[in-house]
């Protein structure tokens, strides 16, 4: 339930007794080899696993180490998401015979991914999305109504993505019994951070036995961007235990001002359901979190990543939006292959730090493409060609 | 039947909750002071709007340590209590926020996002204080587990009238007398019941299955209605002596 001080449950008294249930449920099919065949099939045949670990010729070259790819970007619907979306569903489906999911989307990524699961297994879909994210990613929108999912916008709050989370909480406390809340990212009270980084845990194991095979050796560094931290514990989980295999995870810097580093310069709080990482003010008000990655625009961090922080088993930098920027151009130009803009701040720290990582052998989890982004790269452009 | 009202420190503005607050005391029984959070998952549109609001005029948590000294000495027989989110506590550091709560006349603190299983150290600390404990029962919570909850409640039991965030309903569930005689006989200790209270006729349900009942979107409604405080306060007093069934 705890990672170190971090987790827990802190939540209201009627989530109480269905967390509880899910965390029976979840550990039941956990153990089930139906549900795990089951969810294998899915990710096979329809996400599109196993993702390919690509050696980036071109930019190791470039920078001097040796840099592959873990190529999530190639899933289904574009992000890693959907291994979690799925898994989650058919828990629903199948163990806990809910019919109706509920979820929270800052870009649309993650509601896309659970419109698709909802689709796939024939279940009712609701999503809560920040007005201001509604307003700016219309596009996403329009998938998740076509996917069949109603979306709902949220004007509280600073209208993105953290009150999208509160409106879903609210949703899931008032239908307990009929609804299951498929959350996005390892955060929110436990069991959630347990859940969603078992379903996200494929990429690290397929990660290992594959540079094992092309390298014969695990890696020097293996490589995240962080939001709420899905990617990275799906990638690190792995090689948590290979104590010689550095892990790095990046948040992101913002502007310099504002920000959405919540464990790089947040302290401890509590927020949706857990301890953790936030950025706060001296109240302990929720600071309205900033990154030109709408996918890490996020005030907190998944515990897991809060603990390990603290032992000092992961390293957590943040890279600021014009470093993203160069990131994102640097592997459509060198790679031919466009990243989203949260990873593309992992790529950013490889590049500002390649001269400490020569000769190295460096994993990056390219947790998704960056189709999505394509418009706030117009509008960046834009104003600094103006 | 006890009145417990609630109200949002800070809101429309703290000298304008203040003076609610005062005027909601000569009636109520008992006051609840809701120190804003920027983000009430328990809450509903009302109390989120009051909240909201209240941050937005630059409320500060220190106020609301004040609020209640004034309140308290000018009432110095009724209980009031904070309700405030664990993060608002846990910023200040959980032994200094009860402390001045205490230094302030406060009764209890009311944590809706705090479980038993997560408050171990708050207990002690609010007992080593002599400030009383509020802990929730919903609906959906088994038997076995109102007896941990009620053996670690020192004030009185918050029934969650239905699974739900706050804010005003038309009726209660049908169940709900049952599941008050449960819980009573399980709890033996008040309980006083929560979201959605907002008629006379709900109280007179309710009246022998419990002690009290808590209002809250419905007081904070009547501030939204109205232009100027000074008639929200007419208007918030004539309510609660309605609830009461003295008018
Ligand atoms: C492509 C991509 N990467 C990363 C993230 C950040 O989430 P997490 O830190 O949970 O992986 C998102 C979130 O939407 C995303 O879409």
């Amino acid at each position: 339930m705890y990672y170190g001080e971090y987790g827990g449950q802190f939540i209201p008294e009627t989530l109480f007794p269905v967390l509880q249930e899910l965390d029976r449920a979840f550990e039941k099919a956990k153990k089930s080899k139906n549900f795990a065949k089951k969810w294998r099939y899915y990710l096979e045949v329809y996400a599109g696993r196993p993702t390919p670990l690509f050696f980036a010729k071109n930019a190791s070259e470039k920078l001097g180490i040796k840099l592959y790819l873990k190529r999530e970007d190639l899933l289904h619907t574009g992000a890693h998401k959907i291994n979690n979306t799925i898994g989650q569903c058919l828990l629903a489906k199948e163990v806990l015979k809910k019919t109706r999911i509920i979820a929270e989307t800052g870009a649309g990524q993650h509601g896309v991914a659970t419109a698709t699961a909802c689709a796939l297994l024939n279940l009712k879909c609701t999503i809560y999305m920040g007005r201001k994210d509604v307003q700016r990613q219309k596009i996403n929108v329009l998938k998740m109504k076509l996917l069949g999912a109603e979306v709902v916008p949220v004007s509280s709050g600073t209208e993105t993505l953290k009150d999208a989370i509160n409106e879903a909480l609210r949703d899931w406390i008032t239908n307990p019994t009929s609804t299951h809340y498929v959350i996005g990212s390892v955060v929110g009270p436990y069991p959630f951070p347990k859940i969603v980084s078992f379903f996200q845990s494929i990429i690290g194991v397929e990660a290992k036995q594959q540079i094992l095979k092309l390298e014969g050796r695990l890696p020097d560094f293996v490589v995240a961007c962080v939001g709420g931290g899905s990617n990275a514990i799906g990638i690190f989980s792995a090689f948590l235990k290979e104590k010689k295999v550095k892990l790095v995870g990046v948040e992101a810097g913002g502007d310099g001002n504002l920000h959405s580093a919540s464990l790089t310069r947040g302290s401890l709080g509590v927020f949706h359901g857990m301890k953790t990482y936030l950025i706060q003010d001296e109240d302990g008000q929720v600071l309205p979190p900033h990154s030109i990655a709408p996918g890490l625009d996020y005030p907190a961090v998944g515990p897991e990543h809060a603990y390990l922080k603290d032992s000092g088993r992961a390293e957590y930098y943040s890279v600021q939006d014009e470093d993203a920027l160069e990131g994102f151009e640097f592997l459509s130009k060198f790679e031919g292959i466009i990243p989203a803009l949260e990873p593309a701040h992992a790529m950013a720290w490889i590049i500002k730090n390649s001269k400490e990582l020569k000769g190295k052998i460096v994993i990056l989890n390219l947790s998704g493409r960056g189709d999505k982004d394509m418009e706030i790269y117009s509008n960046r452009k834009g104003e600094h060609q103006a | 039947m006890k009145i417990c009202a609630y109200f949002t420190c800070g809101f429309p503005d703290i000298e304008s909750s203040f003076k609610i607050m005062r005027e909601i005391l000569k009636v109520a029984d008992m006051l609840e002071i809701g120190i804003p959070f920027s983000d009430p998952i328990a809450d509903g549109p009302t109390i989120q709007f009051a909240s909201a609001k209240a941050l937005e005029m630059g409320f500060k948590v220190s106020q609301a340590f004040e609020v209640a000294e004034r309140l308290k000495s000018q009432f110095p027989q009724k209980k009031i209590l904070f309700m405030t989110y664990y993060n608002i506590i846990l910023r200040k550091g959980i032994e200094s926020f009860i402390r001045k709560s205490r230094d302030a006349g406060i009764w209890g603190i009311i944590v809706p996002d705090l479980t038993p299983e997560e408050s171990s150290d708050f207990c002690e600390i609010m007992r080593k204080n002599e400030l009383k404990t509020v802990f929730f029962v919903s609906p959906l919570t088994p038997e076995k587990r109102i007896k941990k909850i009620s053996s670690m409640t020192s004030g009185f039991i918050y029934y969650i009238s239905t699974t739900g965030v706050t804010g005003e309903r038309e009726k209660l569930p049908e169940e709900i007398k049952n599941k008050l005689k449960d819980v009573k006989k399980i709890a033996q200790k008040e309980i006083f019941v929560g979201f959605g209270i907002s008629k006379r006729e709900h109280i007179k349900e309710l009246e022998g299955f419990a002690d009290g009942v808590i209002v809250g979107s419905a007081l904070i409604r009547k501030v939204i209605e109205t232009k100027s405080s000074e008639e929200a306060e007419k208007k918030i007093t004539l309510f609660l002596e309605e609830l009461k069934g003295e008018k």
